[in-house]
């Protein structure tokens, strides 16, 4: 009732509230798809930002008028204690304002960012959108802040006064209130048109950069055009890539023939890109390098690419070439399979040595219904196959398999040579040069510890670990591949040195030693022939 | 001015990717530590290669490094557990005591005071010895990290890298004495031991070092043997899969078996560090994804062999050969050049 009175004479965070209308995006007119915005539609999302954080702040000092009501009987401590609470709400509005602008200024600046890259990958040759948006600070004029009077006790202690007062006051609060809201809008936006400037002078510089680079001479277009590039190894040799040279790239013209950007995609890669460079800056100075802006722009982009082309989506009929396909690819895991078992070879001594092979081809999708087939003649070999699985997360992988569980380690390739230099460790140096047994056992037992983790008589593991040692050897001298002799030197035999120092060791108790030479071991072998374990 | 990005923002750029595919990998949670250099660094591959991996996966891996060279300690990433197998000084240390002795007939053998186990398995011996507490404490918080017990989950896999001619894997029977130990808590864990064969064309030196790592291969191939329980010859120290060690300060551990469930022997293929890593590595990610593909189908025959195989003693032994053709990420990432390269052309104004 009291508002018919009032002389409007500045500006109103009433009023303002009744005009502006609340949007979801404070910041939307910085979007790619944005273009429907006129400049005072972006001033109104940002005020409508800075506005809402000061409701508040607003409602209480409506509480205090309220509070004050001349109608009503108020207590001499709310009548007191009116100024402070006054003067405590302008400092939680400032503090309000304050914390609202710097959020929304870091907002500005991702969003800014995201609109470079999607713009450098989608529109590299039109002018930036955000031109529109660089004269916006002079919309909002920067003004002084209007004073809020101090009122005492004396000044609200009747009714008629407090009356008076306090329409005054409430004027001069909503008045307040809109000015640090436009104040700070204006700061924001001020903020706002230095990035645009960075922005604008970076797209000119970036742009006419990755012209150069794109065009035919520049380096992005002989790398990706040179098929000599389309080679990939992986570090790991027995990885290898399914198209190289010129089919690659042929591969990949095909690939990008069927594959588009849609907007959401855009909108994602660059959000990525922006995040993962955070808190290096994207335009302005100090900011990323453009090979290194393009190789994470490659790497994000790729990843779309990658889940475009699923084996769902027909990635064996992309990358199919001819008649021959189905056949080509059965060479292909042919060939798999015998790389595969070379390599077992190199690790196990005879073939088929496991109690149980474990195969398996995956990756090859199993939607596709030739590809069972394709792979099962393919790898043929006798080998039964597990499965032809499907691969959810890597589409474009063929892995074929073997695995052995339960082969003896006698069987590996390495188990003689291991069990020689093992052996021999006992008759080099100045332990082969040893010219008496008991020269040779004290040197031995002196190092022998340097051959096993530890050396316990009751406790550790080296006991059984020679114990299991004596069992290989009395085998292996048995077999046809005997241990390597030294010539007679009137010492016993190695043999049965050997048993002599885990007898002193007490580790295998065996009957006493036999000379070196060619008696020496017939005793020992005669003497293991008759054991009954062996 | 501009800035130089590292290889930090790509490993960010990559993970944000990974994340953002929500294909779970990882059925069973699990652990992979590495024991020892060649070790750690397959397993930091790995833990590198799984950093795409989304969330969940990742929330059930975790990774646990052990070496006897403190230098691994900056190699591996920050933040990641890891325990140096170091010793104090020797003059704060006691001449024989029971934990030092059963390892090295006197102090003065120990040749800790530098870099490394030196190709001695009992330098490690000692050093995860005198750690042991240490060793369990990361266990058993890893084990919790990846298996929440609040979730109901109580199985897990551990896999344990070795390089099997290293002096470091002299740990190994106290490391499996404190995974045994771990198992009797309220978990339970399949152990899958990956070992790395010396290789000749790998060795610095391959007429003086080759042998040595040859003869520490066979010592520790004996002692998986062993503790399978095996019964050889007079059956005197065989026949238990049971063996006890001292530890610092002086207590006994009683490791009770069966200690792993398979071991599984790699050979690189070919003779070149960079190769092992990522060859091992490979197959470790095929193993670990045990949702999908080879790492799935690999569990599911594994238990079905092993129920029937007959040989207890070695039956434990196995091997991994796999060929691999695909896309590879270069592809896809030149394919992506290419695209920009073709928007990016004068000709293609719009």
């Amino acid at each position: 009732m009291f508002r018919k009175f009032l002389i409007r004479r500045g500006i109103s965070y009433r009023d303002a509230s009744q005009r502006l209308r609340p949007s979801l995006d404070p910041l939307g007119f910085l979007s790619a798809d944005g273009v429907g915005f006129t400049q005072q539609d972006a001033v109104d999302q940002l005020h409508n930002a800075v506005h809402s954080s000061l409701e508040d702040v607003q409602k209480a000092f409506q509480l205090v008028f309220e509070q004050l009501n001349p109608e009503a009987n108020v207590s001499d401590r709310i009548i007191l204690d009116a100024n402070k609470q006054i003067r405590t709400e302008q400092a939680r509005a400032r503090n309000l304002v304050a914390l609202r602008q710097e959020e929304l200024n870091r907002q500005v600046k991702i969003k800014l960012e995201n609109l470079f890259i999607q713009g450098v990958v989608q529109s590299p040759h039109q002018e930036p959108s955000v031109r529109v948006w660089e004269n916006l600070s002079s919309r909002v004029v920067h003004r002084n802040e209007p004073g809020v009077s101090e009122y005492s006790y004396e000044d609200l202690g009747s009714s008629e006064k407090r009356g008076k007062r306090i329409i005054t006051w409430d004027n001069e609060t909503d008045e307040w209130l809109e000015t640090i809201c436009q104040n700070n809008i204006h700061e924001i936006i001020t903020r706002m048109e230095d990035m645009i400037k960075d922005y604008k002078d970076t797209w000119v510089e970036v742009t006419g950069e990755l012209r150069k680079r794109a065009s035919l001479g520049g380096l992005l277009f002989q790398q990706v055009n040179d098929p000599d590039v389309w080679n990939f190894e992986s570090e790991d040799p027995t990885v290898t890539n399914l198209l190289e040279g010129v089919k690659a790239l042929d591969i990949a013209n095909r690939i990008l023939d069927r594959f588009q950007l849609v907007n959401q995609d855009i909108v994602e890669v660059a959000d990525t890109v922006r995040a993962s460079l955070d808190p290096i800056p994207v335009f302005g100075l100090n900011r990323v390098a453009l090979n290194e802006l393009e190789e994470l722009l490659a790497l994000a982009i790729a990843e779309k690419l990658r889940d475009t082309i699923a084996v769902e989506a027909g990635f064996l009929s992309l990358i199919s070439n001819g008649m021959r396909f189905g056949e080509e690819l059965g060479e292909l895991l042919d060939d798999m399979r015998r790389g595969a078992a070379a390599m077992e070879e190199k690790l196990w001594r005879i073939g088929e040595v496991g109690v149980g092979h474990v195969d398996s081809a995956a990756g090859v999708g199993i939607t596709s219904p030739n590809v069972h087939d394709f792979v099962l003649r393919g790898l043929g070999g006798g080998r039964k196959f597990a499965a032809v699985e499907g691969h959810p997360g890597n589409n474009h992988r063929f892995d074929v398999q073997m695995s052995i569980v339960g082969a003896p380690a006698s069987d590996l390739t390495i188990f003689r040579e291991m069990v020689y230099a093992w052996y021999s460790w006992h008759f080099e140096e100045e332990r082969g040069a040893a010219e008496t047994e008991k020269e040779w056992m004290d040197i031995v037992m002196a190092d022998c510890w340097k051959l096993y983790p530890d050396i316990g008589k009751d406790t550790g593991v080296r006991n059984a670990i020679v114990e299991l040692i004596d069992d290989d050897i009395r085998i292996l001298t048995r077999g046809r591949d005997q241990l390597p002799t030294r010539p007679a030197n009137n010492m016993p035999a190695d043999l049965d040195l050997l048993k002599g120092l885990w007898n002193e060791l007490g580790i295998v108790q065996v009957p006493s030693p036999k000379t070196n030479g060619s008696k020496g071991k017939e005793p020992l072998n005669q003497e293991l022939a008759e054991t009954p374990e062996d | 001015m501009v800035n130089e990005v590292s290889q930090s923002v790509r490993n960010t750029l990559l993970t944000r990717l990974g994340t953002a595919r929500a294909m779970q990998r990882v059925a069973s949670p699990a652990i992979v530590i590495g024991l020892g250099s060649t070790a750690c660094q397959i397993t930091q591959h790995l833990d590198d290669l799984t950093s795409g991996w989304s969330a969940s996966d990742r929330k059930s891996l975790g990774f646990l490094y052990l070496d006897t060279r403190e230098a691994t300690r900056e190699e591996i990433n920050r933040g990641s557990s890891f325990i140096g197998l170091t010793l104090p000084h020797f003059s704060n240390l006691r001449d024989m005591r029971p934990w030092i002795t059963e390892c090295v007939p006197e102090l003065k053998h120990l040749s800790l005071s530098r870099e490394g186990a030196l190709g001695m398995l009992a330098n490690a011996g000692v050093a995860g010895r005198y750690n042991y507490a240490s060793i369990r404490g990361h266990i058993d918080s890893l084990i919790g990290e990846v298996c929440p017990y609040y979730e109901g989950k109580t199985y897990l896999r551990i896999h344990l890298v070795c390089f099997l001619g290293g002096g470091t894997i002299g740990a190994l029977p106290v490391l499996l004495a404190a995974l045994a130990e771990a198992r009797g808590t309220a978990y339970n864990f399949s152990l899958v031991l990956h070992l790395l064969m010396p290789q000749r064309g790998m060795s610095r030196d391959p007429d003086n070092s080759y042998p040595l790592q040859l003869r520490n291969a066979y010592s520790i191939i004996q002692f998986l043997r062993a503790i399978t329980g095996v019964e050889v010859g007079q059956g005197t120290h065989t026949g238990t899969d049971t063996y006890k060690i001292t530890v610092y300060p002086e207590k006994t551990v009683l490791a009770v078996g069966p200690h792993f469930d398979l071991a599984i022997v790699h050979r690189a293929p070919k003779d070149s560090v960079p190769a092992q890593k990522a060859h091992v590595g490979r197959i470790l990610e095929n193993l670990v994804s045990d949702a999908t593909g080879t790492g799935s189908d690999l569990w599911a025959r594994y238990h079905e062999t092993m129920r029937e195989a007959n040989n207890k003693t070695d039956a434990r032994f196995g091997s991994i050969c796999s060929k691999e053709v695909s896309l590879l990420d270069g592809f896809f990432n030149l394919t992506a050049r290419k695209y920009l390269q073709t928007h990016w052309t004068a000709g293609n104004r719009s």
